[in-house]
């Protein structure tokens, strides 16, 4: 999986973890299959997994928040719920664990966007997404198409939509939302227990 | 309950019962996209997953992956049960027909689609996760090796399904061999304190990969004084005219250590009582060749008794296949006698187990490369599978008889394939 840009401000060496935790492709094979290929949420699981793997994760490029805004949104209503907190305590500085909570979370988030997002998008806007969400939205910003166009005004207005509709979501179904972290928290927790049981060390 | 489709769906599970199954796919070709389109598709789910493993008994590959494109494309992928099974069984076949591209391709879109899976499939995706980390391993960095190991072996413990302990085995193996080969001592320890732990009351076998891979340990470590201690203990514990295999391995290890200790005299001594099993080896597996002669035209296992036949094999020491067949042909009655002069088990619905020991099979080094091994003059041959090989069967309808290679991997599909369906009943 191709490492994209990222909205936290990256060193060197984050960066190359980054690229370790997306080179196992056996375990991200385990993202949705319609959106495993899509740059906008391979973006979004390097997110989740910063958020993660760090203990104190990076602080954001608010440059790149701008640009990847729905990214920035969607990270932001996550790491709000406690459930995402208390999953943080069981990852940091496991890449393992952090990938696979990484994995979970761009799960629920996609799973939101297909059945609750996507019908809420007008035809015109949906058209649009599907096919910029496979482009580097950087591009929206850079100054050959400002040549063209000063300012991305459909794209700003997708994101804002797609981001409107899922803080509603959370505002509206915040059981729903809560119900899937916590599954996702078991599951974790299950995997953090099994490995603890397996890897703590006794003395011989 | 009875629907308009009963009568197809009835004629499509006769023809499975028959194995007629030319006429099984052409019947099927018109008969997916219509049970498909009426919403039959638990039906459909139940006749595949009565065929599948059938066919994948009898090894019928060709059938089993046409019948499996068959149905792939009219499942709907929301059905994420059913399509990531498929996916999973076509992975297996290309395994089986050593396709390994396509293999990882559909084990991954097995696994991504598990994960859609209410609740998810834990067993499952350790099996599909071990199958691809042994695919991938000789592209995979020493790195993503580990992380696939440390992955596979929690995946195995976290849902502990039928042969879970030679399952969780196969997978500290294959993490343990990768630690050392990436000079992680630390955690390559842990790994053998957890395996103490575990009980080996019953497997000589298991001690003896245990004792082994402390001696690995030790030899890795450049301990060499203390890899001789276990090395010692090994010999004087164990029978060495069982798991030759494993004592040649032993036998060279011991031998590098003398070596790096300047102790040549004792290096030379281990060097003939190597030779001298290598010998008796070649002896056994031409003995074993010798055995072989046969055509098989087998029916099967039925899966419901593997756990009946694993409880058996479970008093094996020695790594083994299991072949099965009928007896009520007159051919077959007459090799009948001829195998039960070499410990055949009859079991009470007729069907004959013979057990024959593995020992050394060059085709196993082939199968798994050098490359993944850890030390290049070791080769344990269970301990280098992802998965320890200890259940399989021969049965054809061809004429030749199969290669010890093939019938491995037969073993391999049956067991992963059986795992997978023991789980998605739980």
């Amino acid at each position: 999986m191709p490492v994209v840009k990222s909205i936290f401000s990256l060193n060197e060496e984050q960066l190359s973890v980054v690229e370790r935790a997306l080179s196992l492709k056996n375990i991200t094979a385990m993202m949705r299959p319609s959106f495993a290929h899509v740059p906008q949420y391979i973006g979004g699981l390097q997110d989740f997994f910063i958020y993660f793997y760090y203990e104190e994760p990076p602080l954001f490029n608010s440059e790149m928040t701008l640009i990847y805004m729905t990214r920035y949104e969607i990270i932001q209503a996550f790491i709000k719920s406690p459930t995402v907190k208390s999953m943080k305590t069981l990852t940091a500085t496991h890449l393992e664990r952090s990938l696979l909570a990484a994995l979970l979370c761009t799960n629920i988030y996609t799973d939101i966007f297909q059945n609750v997002t996507r019908p809420q998008l007008s035809k015109e806007h949906l058209s649009f997404h599907e096919t910029f969400a496979l482009a580097d939205s950087q591009h929206f910003f850079n100054k050959q198409f400002q040549t063209i166009e000063s300012y991305p005004s459909l794209f700003v207005n997708v994101q804002s939509n797609i981001i409107k509709c899922f803080w509603a979501y959370i505002r509206n179904e915040p059981q729903l939302f809560e119900r899937d972290l916590v599954k996702a928290k078991q599951f974790l927790q299950s995997f953090t227990l099994t490995e603890m049981r397996v890897f703590t060390s006794t003395s011989h | 309950m009875q629907t308009h489709y009963s009568k197809l769906i009835d004629s499509l599970h006769y023809l499975i019962d028959e194995q007629r199954y030319d006429e099984l796919y052409i019947q099927l070709q018109f008969s997916i996209p219509l049970l498909v389109e009426q919403g039959e598709i638990n039906a459909l789910k139940r006749i595949f997953e009565r065929a599948i493993p059938l066919l994948l008994e009898q090894h019928q590959l060709m059938y089993t992956r046409a019948l499996l494109q068959l149905v792939i494309p009219h499942v709907p992928k929301q059905d994420a049960d059913l399509y990531s099974l498929l996916q999973l069984a076509l992975g297996h076949v290309y395994f089986l027909l050593s396709e390994k591209e396509l293999a990882i391709t559909h084990y991954r879109e097995s696994l991504s689609y598990l994960m859609c899976c209410e609740p998810v499939h834990v067993a499952r995706v350790g099996i599909v996760q071990s199958n691809l980390a042994f695919l991938t391993a000789s592209d995979d960095s020493i790195e993503s090796q580990l992380s696939y190991g440390r992955m596979i072996t929690v995946l195995k413990h976290m849902d502990p399904k039928p042969l879970a302990h030679d399952d969780q085995i196969a997978a500290f193996s294959f993490y343990f061999e990768t630690c050392l080969r990436a000079k992680r001592f630390d955690e390559a320890q842990r790994i053998l304190n957890k395996w103490e732990q575990l009980d080996f009351s019953t497997s000589t076998r298991q001690q003896l990969q245990l004792m082994t891979y402390k001696m690995m340990f030790h030899h890795a470590k450049a301990q060499y004084d203390e890899a001789l201690a276990v090395g010692s203990s090994v010999l004087q514990t164990f029978d060495q005219t069982k798991n030759i295999s494993i004592f040649l391995s032993i036998y060279t290890i011991l031998m590098e250590c003398y070596t790096m200790r300047g102790d040549d005299d004792n290096a030379a001594a281990l060097q003939q009582r190597r030779n001298e099993l290598e010998l008796e080896l070649l002896l056994e597996r031409q003995a074993i060749t010798q055995r072989f002669p046969i055509n098989f035209h087998s029916p099967l296992p039925q899966t419901s008794s593997l756990s009946d036949i694993m409880k058996e094999m479970e008093t094996y020491e020695e790594p083994y296949v299991v072949v099965v067949f009928d007896l009520s042909t007159n051919e077959q009655a007459v090799q009948a006698d001829y195998l039960q002069q070499l410990h055949a088990h009859i079991t009470e619905d007729d069907h004959l187990l013979y057990s024959a020991a593995l020992k050394n099979d060059q085709s196993l080094y082939v199968f798994r490369g050098d490359e993944h091994t850890v030390h290049p003059k070791l080769q344990l041959v269970e301990s280098a599978m992802p998965f320890p090989m200890t259940f399989g069967y021969c049965s054809s309808t061809y004429d030749d008889s199969f290669t010890f290679d093939q019938c491995m991997q037969m073993c391999y599909a049956y067991i992963y394939y059986a795992y997978s369906q023991k789980n998605s009943q739980v």
